[in-house]
């Protein structure tokens, strides 16, 4: 979403009509009358909203998709799925229980009932075996325990790490990818005669997928693709930018990672950490006041995919093209899972629990927005449905569970940045589409918010056309439902008025003409005045400039600019134009152009007194006694600044004030001259004065 | 001599012209069977004339005549307050002394109350009687051992956290600052008497640690005499009777520790159940602390509040409650203690092994402090000099818990700079663990006996980090960083100490934080408890006092739970497994690797250093 300024966007709006939404959210810098829109457009600005029964598609619209069935885990979190029989078994963390998920008729939430519960924090991997048993690791430890579909459970293996983070089959011996040494174990199917097959340098083994006959392991610490060859070392296939390859899958024609770049946490938190888990290990009572909670994670997160042919060449990784098919700002995958078609990818996200479907380069859409925090694992079952879980809050959904009658779409909080009252909002779209609109002070909606407001849309040229009538308030939010499998959201803009704050002046200064004490010549007749200005609301401000005589009165104004107004912080005042004297300038400044002649508010600020002096100094009374030269330099308008003096066309020499400082306008001085050989000379004496106005008088003296 | 006593009193009775029907009083014990006459506050009147019984010197009761000044209505909330003047020649020089909580005043033959209430610093003998009414209704309240380790207490705090403030030193939830008397505001009303706790046997500073402790105005009286604690089968049955002196026995055997005060009323079919003192001891609800008759030397007249001195004799049953308007009593009920063997010997060989033997009371709310005051007592008698000195003190608990029995074994050494220092004692992991035992939000360990071991010895083996410099040119992953510390003795002089860090070889371009700290100022990492046993593993396990411990703390993070600490975990799923909708939250920490090197002293200072590690290096030097 961005927002911009009226009027040049409702003109290209109107003229461009749906030649794209792309140019509508092209921000503007001219405004009018205040008004500004809000405009959401491309797939970014609808995938900031939340969606119920929506597809937020790459090319900018909300359509009405798929509905997701959801059912409650008893559980923190749900962190590992595997498809098992018609349904799926979950793993959880806050305690590491398995979940067996049953699903019925296509529409229906699925049924979730406990299956076992392990020694543990955390299921951390999954694998079904053909006999229908479920091999689960967990954390702390590497424990894996084997589940019998009546949840009878039996130590498998215990090996020597503490991690354990995928679970497959490969070369018929059971492999377990695991940390921190970064290693991938091979078991036979009894659990027995656990070895080292890879070994990476790597901190962990996170992801593993097989392509083909071959095994695929993703590193932590640095995002790494490996090969498992049998020997220890493996093949490193690709490095990508990030610290995580959290999750493989395969396609029809590729391989596909989803690599997360976490940013570095910094040592800051130390002591809040520190004394926070001493406190919880003896109290069991976390800390309340600790300071080392929701600070904004700093993450980004994409999905490659590489061609390897049909025949699934995995050597091809090494040197065939990546693309990027999906990259997210502030949040990070945690899981990724093929479709039925072998194309299409459903991966899982952190932020707001979204699970994206991409299917190339440009073919990304939302097709899920759960209600928890994160989405954590995917799983594919019989039938090519997928069921998505989630995490900080365990759930598990059935996505695409029926096609949606109807879909509920809500943008995020659009902030004015001051009250505003609200006007047109002109939509465009297809099918059934129906709107509501609240406003509210603060920028989470509580109760201080206005009750949703229906607003009746209109057809209206391409699009159509409605008038909220809401509280003037700084943040609104609006709702739309699609109300038929056929329509769609396309385009909004919501058009507004933020309360318009009056500009303020900071300062204001009159630079005078400058010297140097070298300067030959008399500086430009021209003092610089200069201004800080704030808006405080973004309003495009103008300026008008006057002067007047210190002390005089207000109709003694003179504007500087008559013919337009100033745009710029700085004027520069001619002083040719002015005769001398002692002048205060004002400056006025007004958000005239962003708000109307009506409505513009103004600000005026006066500089200090400043003095205009363009009488050149004065030189009298200059004797010539023997070396010595005595003289009087004298100056009206402000005074003496320096006299100087130079003997037969050499460089210029500063005289002696005689009373030893120049600092008033009547100053006699006195210069010493060389021993001058027999002959004329010629002695030339410059007096210059405060404002750098200059008098220069030639002499002749003979020897 | 007793027998002369009563003739005494009986010719007080006689002679300061009370209802002769009282005469029977002395005669005959008092059986609920025949229930005592009350009288109600409606019916006090000022001007009314009555008697009051307590015990003067030895053991038997004495009356002493009072006047009933007037009636002070809601004074405590839902309790009247009946404002009296002793007539008694013997007060007019004592005022109201302490002790006396509990007397009986009678109207005639009628209870009236319990003396409870007095003036501090007053001039004349006037104080305040608790209503037998509001007493009698603190004797229907049950017998409640299974609550009593959690008992409600005046400065009562949420469980564990407490606790956990104090062995951590966190400081989240101080205690209220405790007043010193001297240090109370005047006191303008009535307040309740107070109880003096008589101590027997001890040094002053354990006498001064425990009174401030339990807030209560210590009298220096005795023990019971080794020879009648041997004999303790022989005692014979005592048949209490309304004025006796009574003590709540904290302490017993080698030294005692037990406020006293005075029985009000005695019922029950055997006179087995007893209200006492007319206002708390302690606010502590309901307890489980032994009681015992005692035995008056004299009172100190005081200008502030006169005190019985006194000495606990024979433990005769359990304070059950402990209420505003009264102390319930029974005699039937046998008290649990807990054995404890106290030994202390100095380093210096100036000072034999001596050992003391104690049961002390079961109860969270003063067993901790009970036994610090023990700890206190025989570390200034091996070392009561102000000059420094260090304490190695090593505690062994002997408990069952839902697991069984076990045995905790806690060594703490302590450096005293100035002599001994009770609140330092207060606060040593072992006490604080015993307070923790007997009150935290898992389950109640039964203490079945305590075993503590002092050693003391002059002088300051204590160094002070001063400086800690990095010496090496680069910190690299997997290589070993040189780092120079300057330690300052205590009378000055500095020593330079190396000390190797390795940092850890996956820390290439982040920034870590080395840490120097003495051993007693850092933890081991330790999960989230899940049971009381948890706690005390937690706090059995800590570094030597004696040792440096260098910490390199990395930018990644770990999680905490009740099930054990997950390190290491890779950043999406530390993330993912982080919950924030639920009130049971993990903790994140720092990851670490940590290395303690034992040092000949005690190390006190904390240095770090935050470092920028560079990339492994591509050629070996």
């Amino acid at each position: 979403m961005t927002m911009h300024s009226y009027p040049r966007s409702l003109l290209r709006f109107f003229l461009v009509g749906c030649v794209g939404a792309a140019t509508l959210i092209e921000p503007a810098t001219a405004a009018a009358g205040g008004t500004r829109t809000f405009n959401l457009g491309t797939y970014d600005d609808f995938d900031d909203g939340e969606g119920k029964g929506t597809a937020i598609e790459s090319s900018g619209k909300v359509t009405v998709g798929y509905r997701s069935a959801r059912s409650e885990v008893g559980a923190n979190s749900v962190f590992a799925c595997v498809a098992s029989g018609a349904g799926a078994v979950l793993g959880t963390s806050g305690e590491a229980t398995l979940q067996r998920v049953s699903v019925g008729k296509k529409g229906d939430a699925p049924t979730v009932s406990p299956l076992a519960t392990l020694p543990g924090v955390v299921v951390s991997a999954l694998l079904r075996l053909k006999n229908g048993d479920v091999l689960a690791a967990t954390l702390p430890g590497g424990q894996i325990y084997r589940v019998s579909p009546r949840g009878k459970v039996t130590e498998f293996a215990r090996l020597d790490v503490d991690q354990i983070w995928a679970l497959d089959v490969h070369d018929g011996r059971v492999v377990a990818a695991t940390g921190p040494r970064g290693q991938v174990y091979s078991l036979t199917f009894a659990g027995k005669d656990p070895q080292v097959i890879f070994d990476a340098p790597e901190k962990n083994v996170l992801s593993m997928v097989r392509v083909g006959k071959r095994l695929v392991v993703g590193t932590n610490q640095k995002a790494r693709l490996y090969e498992v060859t049998g020997d220890k070392e493996g093949a490193l296939l690709k490095e990508f930018k990030g610290d995580e390859v959290r999750a493989l899958a395969v396609t029809n024609e590729g391989l596909l990672a989803a690599v997360n770049d976490f940013k570095d946490r910094g040592v800051g938190s130390l002591d809040g950490m520190l004394r926070a888990l001493d406190v919880a290990s003896v109290s069991a009572t976390p800390p309340t006041d600790n300071d080392v909670d929701e600070k904004t994670l700093s993450v980004s997160a994409a999905v490659y995919h590489v061609n390897l042919g049909r025949k699934l060449d995995v050597s091809r990784a090494l040197e065939a093209t990546w693309e990027r098919w999906l990259s997210r700002d502030k949040q990070y995958f945690t899981d990724a899972v093929v479709e039925a078609d072998g194309s299409t990818a459903l991966i899982s996200s952190s932020n707001g629990a979204r699970v994206y479907r991409t299917k190339g380069l440009r073919d990304v859409s939302t097709i899920a927005d759960l209600e928890e925090r994160t989405a954590s694992a995917l799983c594919r079952i019989r039938g090519g449905e997928v069921l998505a879980t989630s995490a900080d809050g365990a759930a598990v959904y059935r996505l695409d569970a029926a096609p949606a009658r109807q879909a509920k779409y809500i943008t995020e909080v659009l902030d004015a940045e001051q009250p505003a009252t609200f006007g047109s909002v002109l939509v465009r779209g297809s099918g059934d589409v129906r709107m509501r609109a609240r406003s509210g002070p603060t920028d989470e909606p509580d109760k201080r918010w206005s009750a949703w407001e229906g607003v009746t849309l209109t057809p209206k040229g391409d699009g159509r056309r409605g008038v909220l009538a809401l509280p003037e308030r700084r943040y609104v939010q609006l709702e739309f439902v699609l109300g038929d499998a056929e329509a769609e959201l396309r385009d909004v803009t919501l058009f507004y008025a933020p309360q318009n704050l009056p500009p303020l002046l900071k300062r204001v200064a009159v630079k005078p003409p400058e010297f140097d004490l070298d300067d030959d010549e008399e500086p430009d007749a021209e003092a610089t005045i200069k201004w800080d200005a704030d808006a405080r609301d973004d309003d495009d401000l103008v300026y008008d400039v006057k002067i007047r005589p210190a002390g005089a009165g207000d109709d003694e104004w003179m504007h500087l600019n008559e013919d337009e107004p100033v745009t710029k912080t700085e004027y520069t005042l001619d002083l040719e134009t002015i005769p001398d004297g002692t002048y205060e300038v004002a400056i006025s400044a007004s958000d005239e152009p962003s708000n109307g002649t009506l409505l513009a508010q103004t600000d005026e600020l006066r500089s200090q007194p400043f003095v205009v002096d363009r009488t050149r100094p004065g030189l009298t009374g200059v004797v010539v006694q023997a070396t010595k030269v005595h003289g009087v330099a004298t100056d009206s308008g402000s005074h003496v600044h320096d006299v100087t003096y130079a003997l037969d066309g050499k460089t210029f020499r500063v005289a002696s004030p005689t009373d030893g400082l120049f600092d008033s306008g009547n100053e006699p001085f006195e210069l010493r001259l060389p021993k001058l050989s027999p002959g004329n000379h010629r002695l030339v004496i410059r007096v210059r004065d405060a404002s750098g106005n200059i008098v220069t008088r030639a002499y002749r003296i003979s020897r | 001599m007793a027998r002369s006593r009563r003739a005494l009193a009986r010719g007080l009775v006689v002679t300061s012209g009370l209802a002769l029907g009282l005469g029977w009083w002395f005669d005959r014990p008092v059986h609920a069977s025949k229930p005592i006459p009350i009288m109600s506050v409606d019916d006090v009147r000022p001007g009314m004339k009555g008697t009051a019984y307590t015990v003067f010197s030895g053991s038997e009761p004495e009356p002493f005549e009072v006047e009933i000044i007037d009636v002070i209505p809601a004074y405590l909330p839902r309790q009247d307050l009946i404002l009296f003047r002793a007539l008694d020649p013997r007060l007019e020089h004592t005022g109201i002394v302490g002790g006396m909580s509990g007397s009986p005043i009678y109207i005639g033959d009628k209870l009236l109350g319990a003396l409870a209430y007095g003036w501090r610093e007053n001039k004349d003998p006037i104080g305040g009687i608790t209503p037998i009414e509001n007493m009698l209704e603190i004797d229907k309240l049950p017998y409640r051992p299974e609550v009593v380790p959690g008992a409600v207490r005046e400065r009562a705090r949420p469980g564990t956290a407490a606790w956990a403030d104090q062995m951590l030193g966190l400081d989240r939830s101080p205690l209220p600052p405790r007043h010193r008397a001297h240090e109370r505001p005047e006191a303008v009303g009535l307040e309740p008497l107070g109880v003096p706790l008589s101590v027997g046997g001890l040094g002053p500073a354990a006498t001064a640690f425990i009174s401030e402790a339990l807030g209560m105005q210590p009298a220096r009286g005795g023990g019971r005499s080794r020879e009648k604690n041997r004999d303790n089968a022989a005692v014979a049955t005592k048949t209490w009777r309304p004025g006796d002196s009574v003590s709540v026995v904290l302490a017993s055997g080698d030294s005692s520790m037990a406020p006293n005060g005075t029985v009000t009323w005695v019922g029950g079919q055997s006179g087995d159940r007893l209200l006492a003192f007319g206002h708390p001891m302690s606010s502590l609800g309901p307890t489980n602390l032994p009681i015992a008759d005692a035995r008056v030397h004299v009172i100190i007249p005081s200008r502030a509040r006169s005190v019985k001195l006194s000495s606990p004799q024979h433990v005769r049953g359990t304070m059950i409650q402990d209420r505003q308007p009264a102390i319930a009593l029974r005699t039937t009920i046998e008290a649990p203690t807990i054995p404890v063997t106290t030994s202390v010997t100095s380093g210096e060989r100036t000072l034999a092994l001596r050992s003391y033997r104690h049961r002390i009371a079961s109860s969270a709310a003063v067993t901790p402090e009970v036994l610090a005051a023990l700890l206190v007592d025989a570390l200034d008698e091996a070392a009561p000099d102000g000059v420094a000195c260090t304490a190695v003190v090593e505690h062994e608990f002997a408990i069952t818990t839902s697991r069984g029995p076990r045995t905790v074994r806690l060594r703490e050494e302590t450096f005293f700079p100035r002599g001994v220092a009770p609140a330092r004692i207060a606060r040593h992991r072992a006490i604080v663990l015993l307070g923790a035992m007997m009150d935290n939000d898992y389950e109640i360990a039964q203490v079945r006996g305590i075993t503590q071991r002092a050693t003391v010895a002059y002088g300051s083996p204590v160094e002070q980090i001063e400086e800690v410099r990095l010496r090496s040119d680069e910190v690299r992953p997997g290589e070993l960083v040189d780092l120079e510390l300057s330690l300052r003795k205590p009378l000055g002089g500095l020593r330079t100490q190396m000390l190797q860090v390795r940092i850890p070889e996956d820390a290439a371009h982040e920034t870590v934080v080395i840490e120097i700290i003495g051993g007693e100022g850092v933890r081991p990492y330790r999960p989230m408890p899940e049971t009381l046993d948890d706690i005390i593993d937690t706090v059995e396990q800590s570094y030597p006092e004696r040792s440096l411990v260098a910490t390199v703390y990395r930018e990644s993070e770990g999680l905490s739970t009740r099930h054990g600490l997950l390190d290491d975990l890779p950043d999406s799923v530390l993330e993912t497994l982080t919950t924030s909708g639920s009130t049971s939250k993990e903790i994140r920490f720092k990851n670490m690797s940590r290395r303690v090197i034992a040092t000949p002293t005690l190390i006190s200072g904390r240095h770090r250093l935050k470092l920028d590690v560079l990339g492994r290096r591509l050629i070996d030097p």
